[in-house]
């Protein structure tokens, strides 16, 4: 007995001693820095979703290095803006190089470009922040400019103010929306002769312990003393996007919550849960939050993440940058967490500083002011299942939606929003008790109650005949016992009574 | 001191009386007690102070309850109608919730009471803190079954029944002082102010002791270090 003993203690030392060896190797595996938000805002280890399939450089194009890439634009062809050599890079969805435009004819002479930032196309003209002449202009396919869109002549900006446009887009009226940066008012939007029609969807001031207590101080102090004070001011856009319905959606680096908005035509963000889901409670994952859920603390602070860019695809899929961290985390049009790729660091597939993201079809292009590079990035099978489930969902295949679902759960049985698929099929396949278990896996409290109501009144149909009967039953019963229990308290006191 | 207060302590366990634990030594009429609270609560108060119709082992046992049905209720509740998890349970805060709460506010009120001339002995404001939790004991374990059934569009009859129990049990413990200590309404409004204000400077005084003797020992750690290492 002893001497087996011995020997299940050297096997189990031995599988121990196996497994250390094995361990490296597994840390060393690429799947490990994915990760994905659970329910409880955890982070959770998770397949790799996108690969780094391509890393571009100007010098392998054969155009010589970017230089401090600003914005990728893509519509057909790539436009990559290359700010600090001041040209525009236009490659074909191969990534081939189709032309580089260094200068615009005007007036019918050449101008050179001046740190050429953000770009758009529509209808057949190419739009093109150039923000070290101030200006956003037109250009069409003979590079002449057709139109200049300047800094506005608005009491809200001072004569002094360095105008410097930064990205830009144009709905399919032809109202061309500009961020600018230090433009705290809003988008400016411009008509479509380039006249300027005022600002839209300001950022909100958040209001802070600090915004608080400046305000306490601004009724005690002087009007000198006032002055000297730092001014509340809400926060500038950093990105802007436009979909096919013409909606906006911006970014703001310096908030925590609500980075990306999508403004309706009042400049209203309709991207928004109020309460804690809806006035539903939550199990803790804010889905108002589209960077780091658990912010991370280095170099003596929080470092939460600054939301660069914004790009949203056909199905509704938003895809946010990170400038700080060198990440994309992609969403659902119902803002639940699909994965998170990138990284800060020097390999392929990390970033020094992201700053601009684009989309090619399905890969993601992300850009890096430091390495001079763009990074192009492909869907691996797990991220074509999740897609297709979603796309499935929304054409109303909820069985075919349901299979891709299960198949994203075979390689990820901690993704919330698979078992909410799962769930939300089977709830409207009306399998309402399957449903439960996996709404409730998920947190999806509002099918949840939805399923429920199914299921009780399934339930009481299947069950009706012998329910009530057996209720009025039960009820009878327990008003006898409580009658008799009742009447032998009282029994018994009159016993003590007489005991007395 | 010290010692003469954990002798006080032991002498006041060793008087408790078991035997009054003991079912067969129970007065069984003064279980249905309980139930008068929701016909006539004052009626009942004044059985419990003038006419020895209360009983300090069931005021201790619904608090018990009270405390067993907390730990029950976390995990009863309907999956839409909390954030509670199985895996985050701990039984101390639910231990200061119920029990803790309920100690605290006995004390206090006592305290206070011995100020502004309340004619209740510590056992009877004891015993009429525990029987006002009788709503709660009676009615929340069912409230709570039932809400596994309940969808959102009825969480409001979720929301309502679970306030009015509560409320029904702090009005209880209103009208108890009242009747104990012989107040006016207004005297006994006071009264309950205070005795809220010391339970939140007591709680305070708590903490910052706490912290306060967390840096003390970190200040004399670091002293200590410092002359060892030199």
């Amino acid at each position: 007995m002893m001497k087996l003993r011995l020997k299940q203690t050297r096997l189990f030392a031995g599988i121990i001693a196996f497994g250390m060896i094995l361990s490296p190797m597994t840390v060393q595996a690429k799947t490990t820095r994915n990760y994905i938000y659970n329910e409880y805002a955890e982070a959770v280890k998770a397949p790799s979703a996108y690969v780094c399939e391509q890393v571009l450089r100007g010098r392998e194009i054969g155009i010589g290095d970017f230089s401090g890439i600003s914005d990728i634009y893509v519509n057909e062809q790539i436009y990559i803006s290359d700010t600090g050599n001041n040209r525009i890079v236009v490659l074909d969805p191969e990534y081939r190089l189709v032309r580089s435009i260094d200068a615009v004819i005007e007036n019918g002479a050449s101008v050179p470009l001046n740190r050429p930032q953000g770009t758009f196309v529509r209808d057949d003209l190419l739009y093109i922040c150039e923000s070290g002449n101030a200006r956003v202009i037109a250009v069409d396919e003979n590079d002449t400019v057709v139109r200049t869109y300047v800094k506005p002549d608005s009491d809200l900006l001072t004569e002094d103010f360095d105008y410097r446009p930064s990205k830009v887009v144009v709905n399919s009226a032809g109202s061309v929306f500009v961020a600018a940066s230090g433009v705290y008012q809003g988008i400016l939007q411009y008509d479509n002769s380039g006249t300027f029609l005022g600002f839209f969807g300001a950022n909100k001031v958040e209001v802070t312990m600090d915004v608080i207590l400046r305000s306490f101080w601004q009724n005690i102090f002087s009007q000198e003393q006032r002055e000297s004070l730092v001014r509340t001011v809400p926060t500038e856009y950093a990105g802007i996007f436009i979909d096919e319905e013409n909606m906006i959606y911006t970014t703001t680096i310096s908030a925590t919550e609500s980075q990306v908005k999508r403004l309706n035509a009042s400049g209203e963000n309709i991207l928004f849960y109020p309460g804690s889901n809806g006035g539903i409670l939550q199990k803790g994952y804010n889905r108002n939050n589209f960077g780091d859920q658990e912010v991370e603390y280095a170099r003596g602070g929080l470092r939460p993440s600054q939301i660069m860019d914004v790009e949203v695809d056909e199905d509704g899929i938003i895809a946010v940058l990170d400038a700080y961290h060198g990440r994309v985390f992609v969403f659902d049009r119902e803002q639940n967490p699909l994965c998170i790729f990138g990284g800060s660091g020097t390999q392929n597939g990390d970033f020094q500083e992201a700053s601009a993201l684009g989309r090619n079809g399905e890969e993601y292009l992300v850009a890096d002011s430091v390495k001079n590079s763009v990074t192009i990035f492909q869907p691996t099978e797990y991220m074509q299942d999740i897609k297709s489930a979603l796309r499935e969902y929304s054409l109303g295949n909820y069985a075919r939606s349901r299979e891709y679902w299960e198949k994203v759960l075979e390689k990820n049985a901690g993704l919330a929003v698979a078992f909410k698929g799962v769930g939300r099929a089977l709830y409207l396949e009306d399998d309402y008790g399957e449903a439960m278990e996996y709404l409730r896996r998920g947190d999806d409290r509002y099918y949840y109650s939805l399923a429920l109501t199914g299921f009780r009144r399934e339930f009481l149909r299947d069950n009706v005949i012998w329910l009530f009967p057996t209720a009025a039953a039960g009820a009878a019963a327990v008003y006898i016992g409580l009658r008799a229990v009742y009447r032998a308290l009282i029994r018994s006191g009159e016993k003590g009574k007489g005991r007395r | 001191m010290i010692k003469k207060l954990i002798r006080n302590i032991y002498i006041s366990i060793r008087q408790i009386r078991w035997s009054d634990y003991r079912w067969a030594n129970l007065d069984k009429t003064k279980i249905l007690l309980i139930f008068r609270f929701f016909g006539h609560p004052i009626d009942t108060f004044n059985d419990i102070k003038y006419e020895k119709r209360g009983s300090l082992a069931i005021a201790n046992i619904l608090l018990l309850l009270f405390f067993l049905e907390g730990i029950v209720n976390y995990f009863l509740v309907g999956y839409l109608f909390s954030n509670n998890e199985a895996q985050s349970f701990s039984v101390w805060p639910i231990l200061l919730r119920t029990v803790g709460i309920v100690v605290l506010w006995c004390v206090m009120n006592w305290a206070m009471s011995t100020l502004f001339e309340g004619k209740g002995t510590f056992k009877e404001i004891w015993m009429a803190t525990c029987y006002s939790l009788t709503p709660m004991v009676l009615f929340s374990v069912p409230l709570n079954a039932i809400s596994n059934v309940m969808t959102l569009s009825e969480a409001m009859f979720y929301n309502a029944v679970s306030g009015f129990l509560t409320a029904f049990s702090l009005v209880l413990v209103f009208l108890g002082m009242l009747v104990v200590h012989q107040y006016t309404v207004t005297k006994t409004v006071g009264t309950v102010i205070l005795t809220l204000a010391m339970i939140v400077i007591f709680i305070f005084l708590v903490l910052l002791g706490f912290s306060v003797s967390q840096q003390i020992v970190a200040f004399v750690s670091t002293i200590a270090t410092e002359l060892l290492r030199r």
